[in-house]
């Protein structure tokens, strides 16, 4: 069987049986956004508006809570370095990283975001465009987010920093994401915003694909 | 590249640095003093900006040597990537503090003076978004430094994330630029040097070489201060084991 494969059917496994760890990134979204809507006093007419971005950001910040999940847990165990001496190279584990982190964590945060725009009161179309923006994005966020992960990985306490390392690396994608949103009402798919992200999460993944491994490799060689 | 091969031994760069060391520590001083005194008391105050006009010589300098430094410090992180010295991963370690305290200098005097020009302390701008961060980019880089515990470790971890953050910044500059002028098309430019009169630009000048100077004598410093560093733990590691018969346990 392929190691890409073998290593994604673990990490599912290893959700499912975790007892839920993999929500946590989902309820911390909803504890953010049921936050913002006490914030700003459940006024619809202000909702409405800010519901875009306000969603682009939990889903940000929903990743980027789950950052010490990708790697930490095999690095610090040693699993990371017996693959690699079992013939499976860093290049592939980054990969499978990087999917079982889409599979378990973003996909969850990015098909309720419907759920979540009902409490924003947005329009069907809006909430079209959201989720294929969001869509658009996963890669990139997916990508950068795993790369953090994997530099901060063998640390204890890397959590925070992860975050720190990653946050201005997903600046262009808040900016091109909720762009694109908004644009899509109008323009859909066509919108240069759409195109900016796909190009956006192309770059992402060629970029830190590489860099993962090689993180993953300083990780492991003491 | 010759130079740079030259100093890529420890032994002689030493022997350079005890020269230039001083040199630029000593030719920062006497440039900045010259440079402020021209900026503070010899310089007329611009048309458009009145006295205002004077943080330019603090704030212009202290933005470019807040760039100069972050690409020090990924091409330094590059030659340690790929060739595994020492050397280089000690000077981009030594330039990110400086850097960091450039760029955050280049906020704050921008903050001040976009006071009495714009009328804001600040503003959602392309390129006050960018060096803010850049500002983040340093804080990480320096955070990763520090909570690897392992230097070797800390050095390829630091030098692939400068080498992302240096092929992201102009990404990151462009979206940023691209929003901008989505949001809020027009601020004042700030005014360029090929049409600044001589008056205001010699103390720039003198400003600008100075900051340059602070920033070599930051950099060779902190790499004799890690050269040293690595040599009183080579010596304390490469002592003979001394243990007695009394020291041992029956």
């Amino acid at each position: 069987m392929n190691p890409v494969y073998k290593i994604l059917k673990r990490d599912l496994i290893r959700a499912a049986r975790s007892g839920g760890s993999w929500a946590y990134g989902l309820v911390f979204m909803a504890i953010f956004l049921a936050l913002c809507g006490i914030a700003l006093d459940g006024d619809l007419s202000v909702l409405r508006v800010l519901g875009v971005p306000l969603i682009w950001l939990a889903v940000t910040f929903a990743a980027l809570m789950s950052v010490d999940r990708i790697f930490a847990d095999d690095l610090r165990d040693g699993t990371t370095g017996q693959l690699w001496l079992s013939g499976v190279s860093y290049m592939t584990q980054a990969v499978a990283g990087l999917l079982s982190f889409v599979l378990i964590y973003l996909l969850p945060l990015t098909v309720t975001v419907p759920l979540w725009a009902l409490l924003f009161d947005l329009k069907g179309v809006v909430v079209v465009g959201l989720v294929s923006a969001l869509f658009c994005a996963l890669p990139s966020l997916a990508a950068f987010t795993c790369l953090s992960g994997a530099l901060t990985g063998s640390q204890g306490k890397g959590g925070f920093l992860a975050i720190f390392i990653s946050a201005p690396l997903l600046i262009p994608l808040l900016i091109f994401g909720v762009a694109a949103s908004q644009a899509y009402p109008t323009e859909g798919l066509a919108a240069v915003e759409f195109r900016a992200l796909i190009g956006l999460s192309l770059l992402a993944l060629a970029l830190s694909i590489p860099a993962t491994a090689a993180a993953l490799s300083v990780n492991t060689d003491r | 590249m010759r130079l740079i091969s030259y100093l890529a031994n420890p032994a002689r760069f030493l022997r350079f640095s005890r020269f230039a060391t001083p040199a630029c520590g000593w030719s920062a001083l006497a440039l900045i003093g010259i440079g402020l005194v021209l900026a503070l008391y010899i310089s007329p105050p611009a048309i458009e900006h009145g006295q205002a006009v004077r943080i330019m010589y603090v704030h212009v300098p202290a933005a470019w040597c807040a760039m100069a430094a972050y690409s020090g410090i990924a091409i330094a992180s590059l030659v340690s990537f790929v060739w595994r010295h020492n050397l280089a991963d000690s000077v981009a370690r030594s330039l990110a503090l400086p850097g960091a305290a450039f760029t955050f200098l280049a906020l704050v005097t921008g903050s001040l003076w976009g006071r009495p020009a714009w009328g804001t302390w600040w503003q959602w701008d392309g390129r006050m978004t960018s060096v803010l961060v850049l500002l983040f980019i340093y804080i990480g880089y320096m955070a990763i430094w520090n909570i690897t515990t392992d230097r070797r470790q800390a050095s390829r971890l630091a030098a692939i994330l400068a080498m992302v953050g240096a092929l992201n910044l102009p990404i990151i500059k462009f979206s940023v630029n691209w929003w901008n002028t989505l949001h809020q098309p027009a601020t004042i430019s700030e005014p360029g040097a090929p049409g600044l009169p001589t008056e205001l630009l010699m103390p720039l000048l003198f400003m600008a070489l100075g900051y340059t100077a602070l920033l070599a004598w930051f950099a060779l410093r902190g790499t004799e201060a890690e050269l040293a560093e690595l040599r009183k733990h080579r010596a304390s590691k490469s002592k003979p084991a001394s243990v007695k018969i009394e020291d041992v346990s029956s």
